[in-house]
C-alpha cells in the first residue's frame, strides 16, 4: 500500500470518527451558555483548534448548521430569536433538559470508549518496545 | 446608517440560500430544519459582511468572495451522511468542491446564454419567414410582370415553342400566404419576447 493510499484510508477513518463526534461537540459547547450558529461555529473552531492546543475539528457551516437544525427538531436544543444589528434575527440555541440528558449519556460513553481505546493503544505501543 | 447589501449582492446571496434550501429539500429535510439552516447561514454572511463593510454598502464582489470560501450548496444535505467535518476535507476536498461548484455554475450560465441566443435567432428567422410569406404574392406578381415586359421587348419577339401562360395568384392562395405569414410573425414576436423575459429574469 502506497503512502497516498494509507493517507486516504486514515482520512476516511478520521472523517467517520469526527462525524460521530459533531453532535457531542455541539451539545458540550452549549452546556455553559447559549449561542447563535455563527458564534458556535467560531467557538468550536477556536476551542478545539491550534490556539487551544488541539488539532482542531475545523467544522464548517455545512456540517454545523444542519446538525443544529436537526437537534432543535429533536427537542434537544431550544431556539430563541433575538434581533441583530447586522441582519435578520439571530437564532440562539440552548440545551434543553432532554439535550442535557443526551449530553451526559454521550459523555459517559465517550469516556468509556476513550479509556478503552487509550488502554489498548498504549498496550500495543508497550508491546512493541 | 447600517450596513446594507447592494441589489446585486442581495440577489447573489439569495441565489446561494435558495440553492442550499433546494439541496436540503431534495435530501428530505423538514421545512423547519431547512429554515433553520438558511437563517443561520444568512445571519453568518451578513455578520461577516458587516464586519468588512462597516456601515457602508456591500457590493456583489464582496458577497461573491465570501460565498466562494463557503461550502457548495449540495454539501449541506450531504454533510451528515458523509461526515465532511475534518481538516482533510477542509484542506483538500472543499477547495475542489467549491471550484467544481463555480465551474458548474459557469458552465450552466454559458449553456443558458447559448440557448437564449439560439432562441432569439430562431425568433428573428421565423419573423423574417413570415414577412417573406406575406410579401410573396406581391413580389411574385411584380416579377412575372417584369418578365413579361422583358420577353415582350426582345428584338425577335417570343421564341417559338415557348408558351407564356401568366396565371394570376388566386385570392384564396394570397390569403393562405398572408395568413401563414401573419401566424409566423406572431409566433416569432411572442417567442422573442418570452426569450427576452427569461433572460432578464435569469440576470436578476
Amino acid at each position: 500500500m502506497s503512502e497516498g493510499d494509507r493517507n486516504a484510508s486514515v482520512g476516511g477513518w478520521v472523517t467517520q470518527l469526527r462525524k460521530g463526534l459533531v453532535e457531542l461537540l455541539v451539545l458540550a459547547a452549549l452546556q455553559e451558555r447559549e449561542a447563535y450558529g455563527y458564534e458556535l461555529l467560531q467557538r468550536l473552531s477556536a476551542g478545539t483548534g491550534p490556539a487551544a492546543g488541539g488539532p482542531g475539528m475545523e467544522l464548517t457551516e455545512s456540517t454545523l448548521y444542519p446538525v443544529l437544525a436537526r437537534l432543535a427538531g429533536e427537542g434537544l436544543l431550544a431556539v430563541r430569536h433575538a434581533p441583530s444589528s447586522s441582519g435578520p434575527p439571530r437564532r440562539y440555541y440552548r440545551l434543553t433538559a432532554a439535550g442535557g440528558r443526551r449530553l451526559r449519556d454521550m459523555a459517559t460513553h465517550w469516556r468509556q470508549v476513550n479509556e478503552t481505546v487509550e488502554l489498548l493503544v498504549r498496550g500495543g505501543n508497550g508491546g512493541q518496545r | 446608517m447600517m450596513m446594507e447589501l447592494s441589489a446585486e449582492a442581495r440577489a447573489r446571496l439569495d441565489a446561494y440560500l435558495d440553492a442550499v434550501e433546494q439541496s436540503l429539500r431534495a435530501a428530505g429535510r423538514s421545512r423547519e430544519e431547512r429554515r433553520g439552516v438558511v437563517d443561520d447561514l444568512e445571519s453568518q454572511v451578513l455578520e461577516t459582511a458587516a464586519r468588512q463593510a462597516g456601515d457602508g454598502v456591500v457590493d456583489s464582489a464582496t458577497v461573491e468572495a465570501m460565498l466562494a470560501r463557503m461550502d457548495p450548496p449540495e454539501a449541506y444535505a450531504a454533510a451528515e451522511e458523509t461526515g465532511m467535518t475534518n481538516e482533510v476535507r477542509e484542506r483538500t476536498a472543499r477547495p475542489m468542491e467549491a471550484r467544481g461548484h463555480r465551474e458548474r455554475e459557469q458552465r450552466t450560465n454559458k449553456a443558458y446564454r447559448w440557448r437564449s441566443a439560439m432562441r432569439s435567432a430562431v425568433a428573428i428567422a421565423v419573423i423574417l419567414c413570415g414577412t417573406f410569406l406575406i410579401a410573396w404574392p406581391e413580389v411574385s406578381e411584380y416579377m412575372e410582370q417584369r418578365n413579361l415586359v422583358r420577353v415582350a421587348s426582345l428584338p425577335n419577339g417570343v421564341p417559338q415553342g415557348v408558351n407564356f401562360v401568366v396565371t394570376e395568384m388566386t385570392s384564396e392562395r394570397k390569403f393562405g400566404f398572408w395568413f401563414t405569414g401573419s401566424i409566423a410573425i406572431a409566433c416569432g414576436v411572442i417567442g422573442g419576447f418570452v426569450a427576452f423575459a427569461m433572460e432578464r429574469r435569469a440576470d436578476r
